[in-house]
């Protein structure tokens, strides 16, 4: 078995070199200009040297509390609407066609329109992200809550469990597989959101480096930056994947992870 | 018979579907009258379809009757229910180990002594679920889940258990295991219970009487006193008196 992960650790590294090879290959063979494809090489002195001097770092920030933010206010809404709706049929009818709305616009066509109304920067950014975490979160909330079989409903009847002991002890509980599945996609939602509008909104943060380097045509700039809003997204979606370990280790989809370690 | 604590009195039940101009009524009980002594053994046997699991909810009150009326006499209180519950699916906790998941009662009631914890132990014992008591219900099997949920309900001592096709859902092997094993229990605790079940010889191994249960609509066609001896076991199932019980159910539910 150890051999086996050994073997797919060198092929997996293997698959980057052979990436970076055919990169530089191509560039080599047909004499690219770097305006147009930098070399791996540069593009990785150009990440560290924009580490080094606070850039990155500065506008990462930036980029990284926006999207806390954003995050962590339409996911809590997404939960209440959802949590609320699971709760009352009549609740979920009188939102739903408004979710409908906002789900079926494309999120990146309001962005203009924010711009008049709030400016560059941040309530623009923030609105669209508060806007694409809200959904999913809200949607999966529904889910989980429902999706809960009859009869543990009934255990808790029998046993005469007050109306706060059946939220907390068993309805929230049964429901964190999907919800914290709503909030793995709002956080994939929010990156994107985040960086979608700094790119069209922003004064600030990665995505605006993305609109910088593209006007000066500096594409190792643009590269070194989109390297660093990969692994911001990563860092994040790794933070609730974290999360989600730690809460779920009782779900089925953790047994290989307990079991394996 | 023993003191009556369970009165079934002319209980009717009947579900209404669709809507004004398209109205389904489909009665699913009928004038269904019994009563249970306690200490007794009494399974509710029929087909699918003969309301004895909605007959099982109307007396645990998670279904209220159309007509007619259920009596309990046990005591229970606001908090503690007179009865235990256990369903078709073990419904436990998948968070909580096995005996966190026992414990589970205590929790919602509010009030757990030193002694209850024990007798939940003596429980694991009673179901041979020792050296299980820290395992979550995934690392258990489908019979050893079942088990646990029989000690659930009956952590909190209720006098009366009810058992809603409990081992339904098991492989036949695992299911004569633990008919075992709850006869074993039975035996030391002498709780009143009321089981349901599909299976004419799990009706007969187990109980004192069968109340064997028609369709469309489900009403009582027969109240049969089961005088097999007890203790029972694997040789009760190989007597002439077992066949002839079993025959005579399997007449009369054709």
């Amino acid at each position: 078995m150890m051999n086996k992960r050994v073997l797919i650790t060198v092929l997996s590294i293997l698959f980057l070199f052979l990436f970076l090879g055919i990169w530089k290959g191509y560039i080599v063979l047909n004499d690219v200009p770097p305006f147009i494809l930098p070399p791996p090489e540069a593009v990785g002195q150009r990440f560290v040297a924009l580490i080094a001097n606070g850039t990155f770092i500065r506008e990462g920030w930036v980029t990284l509390y926006t999207i806390i933010l954003g995050f962590s206010i339409g996911s809590t809404m997404g939960f209440l609407a959802g949590y609320f709706s699971a709760r009352s049929r009549t609740f979920e009818e009188i939102i739903s066609p408004y979710v409908m709305v906002i789900q079926a616009t494309p999120k990146v066509s309001l962005i203009p329109l924010f711009v008049i109304w709030f400016g560059l920067g941040m309530p623009s950014k923030l609105l669209l992200i508060i806007l694409s975490a809200f959904f999913p979160v809200m949607v999966n909330t529904i889910l989980g809550l429902r999706s809960i079989p009859e009869d543990y409903s009934n255990l808790m009847t029998v046993l005469k469990a007050t109306e706060r002991q059946r939220v907390l002890k068993l309805e929230l509980p049964m429901a964190t597989p999907l919800i914290m599945a709503g909030l793995k996609i709002a956080m994939v939602q929010s990156v994107i959101g985040a960086i979608v509008s700094e790119w069209m909104a922003g004064d600030r943060g990665l995505g605006y480096l993305l609109v910088y380097g593209s006007s000066l045509y500096d594409a190792n700039l643009l590269m070194a930056s989109i390297l660093a809003t990969t692994f911001l997204g990563l860092i994040l979606y790794w933070s609730i994947e974290f999360v989600e370990k730690k809460l779920l280790f009782w779900h089925e989809s953790k047994l290989a992870f307990t079991e394996g370690t | 018979m023993s003191e009556t604590v369970v009165r079934v009195k002319n209980v009717g039940r009947t579900f209404v579907s669709g809507d004004k101009k398209d109205r389904k009524e489909f009665i699913a009980l009928e004038e269904v009258s019994f009563e249970v002594g306690r200490g007794e053994f009494v399974s509710l046997l029929g087909p699918s379809g003969c309301g004895k699991s909605t007959l099982l909810k109307i007396i645990s009150g998670l279904l209220p009757a159309t007509s007619g009326s259920v009596e309990i006499t046990e005591q229970g209180n606001d908090k503690v229910p007179p009865f235990g519950f256990v369903f078709q699916d073990s419904v436990l906790l998948p968070w909580r180990t096995a005996l966190d998941n026992a414990l589970f009662p205590f929790e919602i009631m509010g009030k757990r002594e030193k002694s209850d914890e024990k007798h939940v132990r003596e429980l694991f014992a009673l179901a041979k679920l020792v050296g299980f008591e820290e395992s979550y219900p995934r690392q258990l099997s489908g019979g050893m889940k079942q088990r646990v949920s029989i000690v659930r309900a009956l952590s909190y001592n209720p006098p009366i258990l009810l058992m809603d096709e409990p081992f339904g859902a098991l492989d036949a092997i695992t299911r004569d295991n633990l008919n075992n094993v709850l006869l074993e229990i039975w035996e030391s605790t002498r709780k009143t219970v009321i089981f349901v079940t599909h299976s004419i010889s799990e009706a007969v191994y187990l109980s004192d009487r069968i109340i064997v249960m028609g369709t469309k609509p489900g009403r009582v066609l027969k109240d049969m006193k089961v005088t097999l001896p007890r203790p029972r076991n694997e040789d009760t199932k190989l007597s002439p008196e077992f066949y002839v019980y079993v025959r005579e159910l399997r007449e009369m539910l054709k």
